[in-house]
């Protein structure tokens, strides 16, 4: 294996608490930098404001206190400044990307987004607003869908279930509780700043450190991240009727492991042969062989606490019954026997090769540094990423596919015409019915 | 060749000179489908073996068909360059056709067009935009195709097809990224020197009447949840100064939040969920592009109204100096950004290399960009942004919602 040396961070902590972490990458002349807030993102909405984290994320670029909205977004511009704030389930994140040269002065501008955002009650209930159209015409793709069901039935009850805002959340939430959500999770306490770009990461660190040397460090966010889902049993099956679908979407998916479990890399590995991409065994088989499909893949798809595996099949609707019964099958034969030898040998090679290939920019580099900190992973965790896959046996992929990725238990969705497909779907097992719109038939 | 130092990795792209645009009345979607064709086997690798063997090599590939060309590509680690070039060179020599490949990759085409047309809301407005817009069929018609093209493509269209646009003649290779240029070079000999030389086919010449009026037409849409409107102008082929002076348009119209469209019907007035503005750049005529997506309680020919006026208003009085340097800087930065990876410089450099055989005028026509002055895009808005050249497509959500 060729030798692929990330380079190291150079890491600085301001008064504030906020943690800088700098690294040089690229040679393009354009930097790329992240602020994370963990336990900033929507499982921290309290029950009946669904949609809160999203709304607050938006809200930021809405104004600043010494700029209106109009004129944030001018500076933004007339920097051209890529800067966005968006809300996943465990963090909050904000991104930037500037040139070089532009550094100091677009440093300066995203320090004053995040310390000193104004959520004037004009501008949230602005996003809120928009949050509910946005659904309206989001429950028109079908990729939506089948992917709001499927995590809903997957962790019922539990925030990780819940794929967007709710209408209901929405309409409740106030500006008052944009504010009190921003007090008391966007704090620079526990946050980081990364930075990636082709200059010296002593130059990064004190431009981020005079661009946010005034933000106040903000209350200790007293966060516990969310308890694991409760374990579920059976394998069930769910069709939202779709009546003008001219196409069946199905998904699968089943209880996994979290980021930081030990096993995740052996995951990797085994779904890489199973559906990681085109060379994979779904792929092959039931598009190349079988041509029931353009694309059907399968992933590892964790969160801080829990996490789930994955895999999807888009087919005509008189082929549902062959696709979904493919799928499964491969799967549970996957399962069962693990991958061949030959497959397993080219998912380590693929991982560990086309490692580089995604690691081509300073975004890549920002991008892992957060998930490593996020999850609580290890220092080094990249720098012996491509070591830890290529030691991945045969045996350890088989037997975390036994345990992970057994289709005994789960859940199905499909979207499509209940009028054609129900019947279908029944012969699998006992089928719910749901309305695009959301509720149960 | 665009040698790169840094990361070890590196693109080959081959781009053929050939795109839906010469599809015939009857063949469309047949470059496109052609393309699938070209992964599934050649004299020395079999079916399923050109996607096993990049990923082997610790590689990601794959190919993509627009109206005026059609592309292949691997990003490797560099020291694989070698199985790059000889799979490039393999099928461009040897490619073996089945009627068995043919009805597997029709049946995947097939259900791609639903996954990407067919079943999503407003997809399939867009194709209604091209049938309207053009009177030539090479632009009229989508690259997908239709249905009964799909299933009418023979095996003996795809050899023809073979023969006719896969000739090392009509094809450009472009290696970029960690390269030794002199053992490049010779590597490229090594497998592309064996491949024979083919007649080459006369130059495809798009020819499009002038746009005599506007045009218009209301679909409805029965996945749409919400009325949508498409408002497009024929602009000149790429490489025209009004089409460079019209990307500034584009920016200071529609891009970035500050952008005097999006601001006005996005955010301030909420009239509209989504506006987008692009140049839709092509070697025959281009088309400038509104597409937006409309707020509950908004009337479409409101919209249609304020987007008209708005572009209007830009045309008669230009932008001001301010949005200039915005919308300069706009460019700079995004071009930074978008040559960070091997596989974005190759394909910038395969569409000049291909299209004006000379991979280095993106540095003069870059360069141009930045020099276009205000009145230039004032009158270039002025020329395009006229009833004459207009076609308005609205989308009308059938059953629940609308």
């Amino acid at each position: 294996m060729r030798p692929f040396p990330l380079p190291p961070f150079v890491e600085e902590r301001l008064p504030s608490g906020l943690t800088l972490r700098a690294a040089r990458w690229g040679k393009r002349p354009s930097v790329a930098a992240a602020l994370l807030f963990p336990g900033a993102g929507s499982v921290s909405a309290p029950e009946g404001l669904e949609g809160l984290a999203e709304v607050v994320a938006d809200t930021f670029l809405d104004g600043t206190h010494s700029r209106s909205s109009r004129e944030l977004a001018e500076a933004i511009d007339d920097l051209a400044l890529s800067c966005d704030v968006s809300a996943g389930y465990d963090s909050a994140v904000a991104h930037m990307a500037i040139l070089e040269r532009d550094l100091d002065a677009g440093l300066s501008l995203f320090a004053e987004v995040l310390a000193q955002p104004a959520f004037r009650e004009e501008e949230v209930d602005r996003n809120r607003r928009r949050h509910v159209d946005s659904l309206r015409e989001q429950r028109s793709e079908p990729d939506f869908l089948g992917r709001e069901r499927l995590l809903a039935e997957l962790y019922p009850g539990h925030p990780y279930g819940r794929l967007a805002a709710t209408e209901k959340g929405l309409t409740s939430l106030t500006a008052a509780d944009v504010q009190r959500f921003f007090s008391s999770r966007f704090t620079f306490t526990n946050a980081t700043l990364v930075l990636v770009g082709p200059g010296d990461e002593g130059t990064l660190l004190s431009a981020a450190a005079r661009a946010f040397r005034t933000a106040a460090p903000g209350a200790t966010p007293a966060w516990a991240p969310p308890s694991p889902p409760a374990p579920r049993s059976g394998l069930s099956f769910h069709l939202i009727d779709r009546k003008e679908a001219v196409q069946t979407n199905l998904l699968f998916a089943r209880p996994a492991l979290r980021r930081a479990d030990p096993l995740f890399v052996a995951a990797v590995v085994a779904n890489q042969s199973l559906g990681g991409g085109a060379s994979s065994r779904l792929f092959h088989v039931l598009r190349e062989e079988r041509g029931l499909t353009y694309g059907t893949y399968s992933s590892v798809a964790p969160r801080l606490t829990a996490g789930h595996f994955g895999a999807s099949i888009d087919c005509r609707t008189d082929a549902t019954r062959e696709a979904l019964a493919g799928l499964l099958d491969l799967i549970r034969a996957f399962a069962a026997e693990g991958p061949t030898k030959e497959e397993h040998a080219r998912s380590r090679r693929y991982l560990t090769g086309s490692f580089a290939i995604s690691h081509e920019t300073p975004g890549a580099l920002v991008q892992d540094e957060l998930t490593r900190i996020l999850h609580g992973l290890p220092e080094d965790a990249w720098q012996t990423w491509r070591e830890r896959v290529d030691r991945v046996t045969r045996e350890e992929a088989r037997d975390v596919a036994a345990r992970f990725f057994s289709p005994d238990i789960g859940v199905v969705t499909a979207v499509g015409q209940a009028a054609v497909i129900r019947p279908v779907l029944e012969s699998f097992g006992e089928t719910t019915v749901w309305d695009a719109d959301g509720p149960q038939v | 060749m665009a040698p790169q130092p840094g990361v070890p990795v590196v693109t080959i792209d081959v781009t053929y000179d050939v795109g839906s645009r010469v599809e015939p009345p009857g063949k469309t979607g047949f470059a496109h489908l052609f393309e699938h064709l070209m992964f599934e086997g050649s004299e020395n690798v079999g079916k399923g073996e050109h996607f096993r063997r990049v990923a082997e090599a610790g590689g990601v590939m794959n190919g993509t068909t627009s109206e005026d060309r059609t592309n292949y590509f691997e990003t490797l680690p560099s020291e694989s360059l070698d199985l790059g070039l000889f799979l490039e060179a393999d099928r461009m020599r040897a490619l073996v056709l089945t009627q068995e490949k043919l009805d597997n990759q029709r049946l995947a085409v097939k259900e791609e067009k639903r996954l990407r047309i067919d079943n999503q809301p407003y997809a399939s407005s867009f194709e209604t935009v091209d049938a309207l817009a053009f009177d030539c069929f090479a632009y009229r018609h989508p690259v997908i195709g239709s249905m009964e093209d799909l299933d009418a493509a023979s095996l003996e269209d795809a050899a023809d097809f073979y023969r006719r646009y896969y000739a090392p003649g009509n094809a450009l290779l472009c290696l970029a990224g960690d390269l030794d240029p002199k053992g490049a070079f010779e590597s490229v000999r090594r497998t592309f020197g064996a491949v024979p030389a083919r007649e080459v086919p006369t130059p495809f010449a798009v020819t499009e009447p002038p746009q005599a009026g506007e045009r218009r037409d209301e679909r409805t849409d029965p996945h749409a949840a919400l009325p949508a409107l498409h408002v497009v102008f024929k602009a000149p082929p790429r490489r025209h100064p009004d089409l460079l002076a019209l990307t500034y348009a584009e920016k200071i119209l529609g891009g970035g939040e500050s952008s005097r469209l999006w601001r006005r019907l996005v955010k301030d007035e909420e009239k509209a969920l989504s506006l987008s503005l692009s140049v839709d750049e092509r070697r025959g005529p281009s088309l400038f592009r509104i597409f937006s997506v409309l707020r509950p309680g908004t009337r479409l020919e409101e919209l249609e109204e304020d987007v008209r006026r708005g572009l209007e208003t830009f045309a008669a009085e230009g932008p001001t100096p301010a949005e200039m340097e915005r919308a300069r800087r706009m460019f700079l930065s995004g071009a930074v950004r978008a040559t960070q990876t091997t596989q974005s410089v190759a394909f910038l450099l395969s569409e000049y290399g291909l299209y004006d055989r000379d991979a280095d005028l993106w540095r003069e026509d870059f360069a141009a960009l930045l020099d276009v002055t205000a009145a230039e895009v004032r009158d270039a808005a002025a020329r395009t942004f006229v009833p004459l050249r207009t076609t308005v497509v609205t989308v009308v959500p059938d059953g629940r919602e609308g």
